[in-house]
């Protein structure tokens, strides 16, 4: 083991940095030719528990001459352990050092773990600027749905590979495998990759900025470069790269289940949310896909739990229909079935009792918007009365624990709007006691949270302006409006947003930021205990950018955006009319309903790019 | 419905898997092995699982012991064994299982005394400072309990202590009457501990510690 005894003995959790879970890859590294570092810049746990991560890993390894092994942000004290130790960041298969890879591929799910990206990079020993890797020194490539703007890590990263991975890493891997045989240096490699579709190579792209500090140009440096970087995305879900097995961890991680995804996309087009864009378009699994998966990876994992992954699981076309089929098979087997983000209504309720579906652990209604007026300018098509019907079926069915989920600072939003926030949940706790009393022997327990809108690129609201100076005051407004002891209010702290959505929108100017934000101890920002709002005002007047220009400003649409040049197939003429129906309160239908032309090709099997 | 006692190390990566995550391992290496688990009732229902004595994280246990019961018989002990084997992680290993008498008292009720072998470092005076604490009557240490921290004689949970070189070897009270943990044994005799294997743990058979699993 690369950790002593001592070390281990002494961290937090041990089981964090040990590896040997079931299923976990291992190859004669004597036989190996590419060996893939997959990063995750979080904490084991949390790393553990993303699918598309665990997707990915047996992916690659599915190919004889890769060995892709993993990497998780040690946790603040094993970090400094192995700094005291002069331990390098290492993989858990091998216990090697990252430095010896030929990729540290880091895998983006939130704008918040930036710094740890930097840290890792850091901790391997490897250079931190692209532009100051040599040959010999791993390349480092990053993928997810943050790389839609890459701008921001644009200093820190080799490639970038915009898009889903399983739909076309592998062709970057086969090149690397023939050009390092051939002896072929970093360089080169970068440069042939950057025409194929998905990769994006910042250091072959130059901006220019203007006098107000808004980009002027931004063009690739060569003719056989691409000016625009299309995503590669799974064309038939049916069909589509699926391990049949999980990484089964020996300790606790956060989402401690086994997980199918039974669709990618959304039919909705929320305003807000940047994943029911770029994960656009929806495709579907089967039933007898989903099933089959479900068997293969419950009997090579071992777990108890299986949950149905998707944006909404109510959109599925016969979610009936899967629940009746997965219970009759697994209820037997002691196994029960979880179906979160579930619209609920009177068909989920009754499909999550059928799933076995615990009461105690609570409902979650994410209305997002108090007032219609607002729910309309976001475009969720869910009304007051399908809130409050929702919630009355809910306490009628035994629940008594709810979750609401709000947003502050939207777009236009008013302080009637905030209001009527508050008042929102205390119609809720008034359907609990609309219930005759013999209904209600639990305590009614609701949670109220509500976050802070950040605003991300790739959506409508990718102009708007982010309500940096308005948080405190609608949080204040809200608490002091609510009177009933059934309702706790929770809320986060704003910095965390705002520097989110300095860094979701942010351009390459930012990296200069990062880096010294970084120097200054900046790491796990994610982490409300961790996060460091003084270090992040620091680190930009120390670099002269102004923190308003990238969250509170209102950007033109005729604007050069960071995010441009990446092409995830939604038009900008598509989210500028989605801006313009926004600011008149006006909805669009959802793409079952009818096609609002987003960019991509409507056709009877579904949406395609071509 | 049968129970099925089981006798399995826990060694290299696995010591660091804690009781709790142990349990989940266990549960779920049962279900990859496809055995007929019997489960409890109620509104949350779970395997029939339990291990006699928690072995704390870091430690290697080299004979520990887990009662499982099954919906039948229809899996013979050594079946039982070789799926388990097969689903189990690194570093835990089953070597023997055999099927319990209808009237045998559960592994956890059995479980009295454990033996521990461990390093001491420095080793300086090692013996010496052995034989004076055997040779006191009493030896009161603060331990922390539910209760906050109390003043507790460990004396009676010293069953044997002795030294090889910087080696220790202590047969201490172990299970759920009472119990004294190895790094309390060190702290009374004020040396730091690594590498602490368990070797064995014990029930009483007319008045003699035997091992936990056999039944002679
Ligand atoms: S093409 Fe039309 S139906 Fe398809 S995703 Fe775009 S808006 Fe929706």
């Amino acid at each position: 083991m690369i950790l002593s005894d001592d070390m281990l003995l002494r961290a937090e959790k041990p089981g964090r940095y040990i590896g040997n879970e079931i299923n976990m890859a291992e190859k004669d590294v004597s036989r190996i030719s590419v060996r893939f570092a997959f990063c995750f810049p979080d904490v084991y746990e949390v790393g553990m528990s993303h699918l598309g991560a665990q997707i990915l890993y047996f992916y690659i390894n599915e190919r004889e001459d890769t060995y892709c092994e993993r990497v998780y942000a040690p946790w603040p004290d094993m970090e400094a352990e192995m700094r005291a130790a002069g331990t390098a960041l290492f993989a858990l298969e091998t216990g090697d050092p990252v430095k010896v890879f030929d990729f540290m591929g880091f895998t983006l799910q939130y704008e918040l773990s930036y710094t740890n990206v930097v840290n890792m990079l850091d901790l391997a020993g490897i250079p931190l600027l692209a532009a100051e890797r040599g040959e010999g020194c791993p390349i480092v490539c990053a993928g997810g749905p943050c790389v839609v703007n890459p701008e921001p890590l644009a200093d820190f990263i080799d490639f970038f590979y915009i898009g889903e991975g399983e739909a076309g890493l592998n062709d970057i891997l086969d090149f690397y495998a023939a050009h390092k045989a051939d002896g072929g240096g970093r360089r080169a490699f970068l440069r042939r990759i950057a025409r194929e579709r998905g990769v994006y190579v910042p250091s072959l792209y130059t901006v220019t900025y203007d006098a107000d500090g808004l980009i002027e140009s931004f063009a690739p440096i060569a003719d056989d470069i691409p000016a625009r970087i299309k995503k590669c995305y799974v064309k038939d879900f049916n069909v589509s790269y699926f391990p049949g097995k999980v990484l089964t961890p020996l300790i606790e991680i956060v989402q401690d289940r086994a997980v199918v995804e039974i669709f990618r996309g959304c039919i909705h087009g929320c305003r807000f949310c940047q994943a029911g864009y770029i994960y656009r378009p929806v495709r579907e699994r089967g039933i007898e896909a989903i099933r089959s998966q479900a068997e293969q990876i419950l009997s090579s994992s071992g777990h108890e739990e299986i949950s149905m992954l998707s944006l909404s699981a109510s959109d599925y076309s016969n979610c009936g229909g899967l629940i009746n089929t997965l219970a009759e098979r697994l209820t037997p087997r002691h196994i029960n079935v979880s179906l979160p983000s579930l619209r609920i209504d009177r068909l989920s309720l009754e499909l999550m009792s059928k799933a076995g579906e615990i009461r105690r652990s609570g409902l979650t209604f994410a209305p997002e918007a108090g007032s219609q007026r607002m729910r309309d300018v976001i475009n969720k098509g869910i009304t007051e009365t399908d809130i409050l019907n929702g919630a009355k079926m809910a306490f009628e069915s035994g629940w008594s624990k709810i979750k609401l989920y709000f947003m502050l600072g939207l777009p236009s939003e008013t302080d009637d709007d905030v209001m009527a926030i508050p008042r929102l949940a205390e119609r809720v706790v008034g359907q609990y006691y609309s219930l005759p009393k013999n209904q209600r022997s639990q305590p009614l327990n609701i949670n109220l949270s509500a976050s802070c809108f950040v605003p991300k690129p790739f959506t409508p609201f990718q102009w708007a302006s982010q309500d940096v100076y308005g948080f405190m005051e609608k949080q204040r407004l809200i608490k002091k409006t609510l009177t009933k002891k059934q309702i706790k209010f929770n809320y986060h702290d704003a910095g965390q947003s705002i520097i989110e959505a300095l860094l979701a929108r942010g351009d390459r100017r930012q990296g200069r930021v990062l880096l010294d934000v970084w120097r200054r101890g900046a790491k796990f920002e994610g982490w409300s205990e961790f996060f460091n709002y003084d270090l992040w005002t620091r680190a930009l007047e120390n670099t002269g950018l102004s923190l308003d220009f990238y969250t509170a400003r209102q950007r033109r649409y005729d604007e050069i955006l960071p995010w441009d040049h990446i092409d995830i197939n939604i038009t900008k003429m598509f989210l500028i009319r989605e801006m313009e129906k926004a600011k008149h309160a006006e909805v669009t239908p959802n793409c079952r309903e009818g096609c609002a032309g987003c960019g991509f090709i409507k056709t009877d099997r579904g949406c395609a790019d071509e | 419905m049968s129970r099925v006692l089981l006798l399995f190390a826990k060694t290299d990566k696995a010591r660091f898997i804690g009781h709790l995550d142990l349990i989940r391992v266990f549960q779920r290496a049962i279900n990859r092995a496809n055995l007929p688990a019997a489960y409890s009732g109620g509104f949350n229902p779970h395997q029939k699982l339990a291990f006699a004595v928690p072995l704390a994280l870091g430690m290697d246990g080299r004979n520990e012991a887990a009662e499982l019961e099954l919906t039948g018989d229809s899996v013979s002990a050594a079946d039982i064994m070789d799926r388990l084997n097969a689903a189990m992680p690194k570093g835990l290993l089953i070597h023997a299982a055999r099927f319990m008498e209808g009237n045998e008292e559960s592994a956890a009720a059995l479980a009295v005394a454990a033996c521990y072998e461990m390093r001491a470092r420095p080793p300086d005076n090692l013996a010496e400072k052995v034989r004076e604490l055997i040779a006191r009557k009493s030896v009161v240490i603060s331990k922390k309990t539910k209760n906050g921290v109390m003043d507790t004689d460990i004396r009676p949970d010293i069953v044997s202590l002795e030294v090889f070189d910087d080696t220790l070897r202590a047969v201490l009270s172990a299970g759920g009457q009472r119990g004294l943990r190895p790094d309390l044994l060190a702290g009374a005799l004020g040396v730091s501990i690594c590498q602490v294997t368990r070797v064995n743990v014990y029930k009483t058979v007319n008045g003699v510690f035997k091992p936990l699993f056999y039944t002679f």
